[in-house]
């Protein structure tokens, strides 16, 4: 197969003007890959910063992810053609070290499975965004990705 | 079990929620059923006392058991169209 | 200045079984603007935008492709009051125009019809907005409600088309009858519905309880809607945490206003149905 050039990858962002705390996006995720409503099971989490705003934590699938770099298997890779950070579970031995390494702690190790899982882009369809009633959640190409945190990230106090 | 197939996702049946809700679908064609009190408070307002879709057409709940048949919903929620129940 | 459009009504399941007096209040102020509402004649539940859809997407899209064929075999549009149908509808099109073929081959093996891409859906306050126009329908008010104050909610589906501006035209249709609307600060947070599925007391905590909270500090009249799920989550709320704390805040969808503005009573649109008591607020009017 053919690879996506990287500024046309595809990604999801969060508008957190326009997120109302449904919490659809966290059921479907949850429904998706469990078939639950349980939150707990969510890949994705929607917060409350301030009463009525809601901030998302959910994988971007970094340009350079640290829980591909923190993995002493080879289980979390990055997918060449899609720019995807997706987890091989044959190879996962569940030592928990991604859990660690990415910065707002992503992926996690299943406690049934014994092994970590993440957030894996539905396969190219996200669930989330799919569902998202409100339009906050969206997929985007990397490169309108980038210039949307450029506008949203001040806003929620990160400095850039 | 899990010693031989270590990936294997636990089994769940749909939520309870889901359950009520796809079921009065598809007994009733719609979401909520229409009472005899909603029925009698839409007359006193002069409107249909049942609107002209699956609440009072059977060929309209027909279609929509016959769409389940064909787009095999029992293998994705459990629900048996003969029945009008869940299987699982 | 005479409208000459003609749609067919989908109400949906909360409207007709829940809410008779949206319904009745939707009929008369159509019909005083001169569209004509044909009826969902032989349609089915459109289906559920959130839980069918998780559950089976085939079944969710063919169902929804069938009610699409039925207006399009009519060669009719189709308009609805409910936010919940409109966004099923308007995410089955796209579905459907992008990858419809096997709901076309189910269509047709089982009901001799297909669906052409052609029937278009309407949300109310498009109608409303777009087709007619706000200053048509002033010209059909008799009747200002000035002094009625209100708060919004304007339900989340209405955010996800931005281009079209379903909450700015809900807004403006509000301002349009003469009532003060009230900000409160938490006019984006979500009604509740969709965890209800999950936890029914967690979401009324968490998303109904502060929303009414805070609507009860500036104290309104009435609370204004259009979603119908809202309706209904707004109403139980305030009904479920009645024992701790008394908010008696009527629900009143936007149809209703416009209609009681249009001249017709209370009791023509049926409003002595509310499940809260909008006395109150009919006698700070003096329609009661």
């Amino acid at each position: 197969m053919e690879s996506i050039e990287h500024g046309e990858q595809l990604v999801l962002i969060h508008d957190p003007d326009r997120c109302t705390g449904c919490m659809t996006c966290m059921m479907a995720c949850a429904y998706k890959h469990y078939h639950t409503l349980d939150l707990d099971k969510a890949f994705r989490l929607i917060l409350e910063m301030n009463e009525g705003f809601f901030v998302a934590s959910y994988c971007v699938h970094c340009d350079y992810p640290a829980c591909v770099a923190a993995c002493p298997t080879g289980a979390m890779h990055k997918d060449e053609r899609s720019g995807w950070v997706l987890n091989n579970p044959l190879l996962c031995i569940g030592c928990g070290n991604c859990v660690y390494a990415c910065p707002v702690s992503n992926p996690r190790i299943d406690p049934f499975l014994k092994i970590s899982v993440k957030c894996d882009f539905c396969g190219g369809d996200p669930w989330c965004a799919k569902f998202c009633p409100s339009g906050a959640t969206r997929v985007v190409t990397r490169e309108e990705a980038r210039d949307f945190f450029k506008k949203v990230l001040p806003k929620l106090g990160v400095r850039l | 079990m899990n010693e031989i197939h270590p990936l294997r996702k636990r089994f769940r049946s749909l939520p309870s929620s889901f359950k009520g809700l796809l079921r009065s679908e598809l007994r009733i064609g719609h979401i909520y059923e229409l009472t005899d009190l909603t029925v009698s408070d839409r007359e006193d307002l002069g409107l249909p006392s049942k609107p002209p879709t699956a609440y009072s057409d059977p060929n309209a709940l027909e279609a929509l058991k016959r769409i389940a048949k064909a787009t095999n919903l029992k293998k994705d929620t459990g629900f048996d169209v003969d029945k009008l129940d869940f299987e699982w | 200045m005479i409208i000459n459009a003609r749609y067919i009504a989908f109400w949906g399941c909360t409207i007709p079984a829940l809410q008779p007096y949206v319904e009745k209040a939707a009929r008369l102020v159509f019909g005083e603007l001169g569209i004509t509402l044909a009826e969902p004649e032989g349609m089915t539940c459109c289906p559920d935008p959130d839980i069918t859809h998780m559950a089976s997407h085939e079944y969710w899209l063919i169902t929804a492709a069938r009610n699409l064929a039925l207006a399009e075999r009519r060669g009719l549009d189709l308009m609805t009051p409910c936010n919940g149908c409109f966004f099923t509808f308007t995410e089955a099109i796209s579905e459907l125009k992008r990858n419809g073929k096997k709901a076309n081959a189910v269509l047709s093996e089982n009901f001799n019809m297909t669906f052409k891409g052609k029937v278009r859906v309407y949300h109310a306050l498009e109608v409303l907005y777009d087709v007619v126009g706000p200053e048509n329908i002033k010209a059909k008010f008799t009747r200002s409600l000035n002094g009625l104050r209100v708060t919004i909610h304007p339900g989340c589906k209405l955010l996800k088309y931005e281009e079209k501006r379903l909450d700015v035209k809900l807004y403006e249709l509000t301002k349009l009858t003469g009532s003060t609307i009230l900000t409160y600060g938490l006019e984006r947070l979500c009604c509740g519905v969709p965890l209800m599925y999950l936890d029914a007391d967690k979401a009324i905590e968490l998303r109904t309880k502060p929303k009414l909270d805070r609507m009860k500090e500036v104290n309104p009249d009435a609370i204004v809607v259009i979603c119908p799920a809202c309706h209904n989550q707004l109403e139980k709320g305030q009904l479920m945490i009645s024992e701790d704390e008394e908010y008696d805040i009527p629900v009143i969808s936007l149809l209703e206003l416009l209609a009681l503005c249009m001249g017709f009573s209370p009791d023509d649109i049926g409003m002595y149905l509310h499940r809260i008591p909008a006395d109150d607020a009919l006698e700070k009017l003096g329609l009661i």
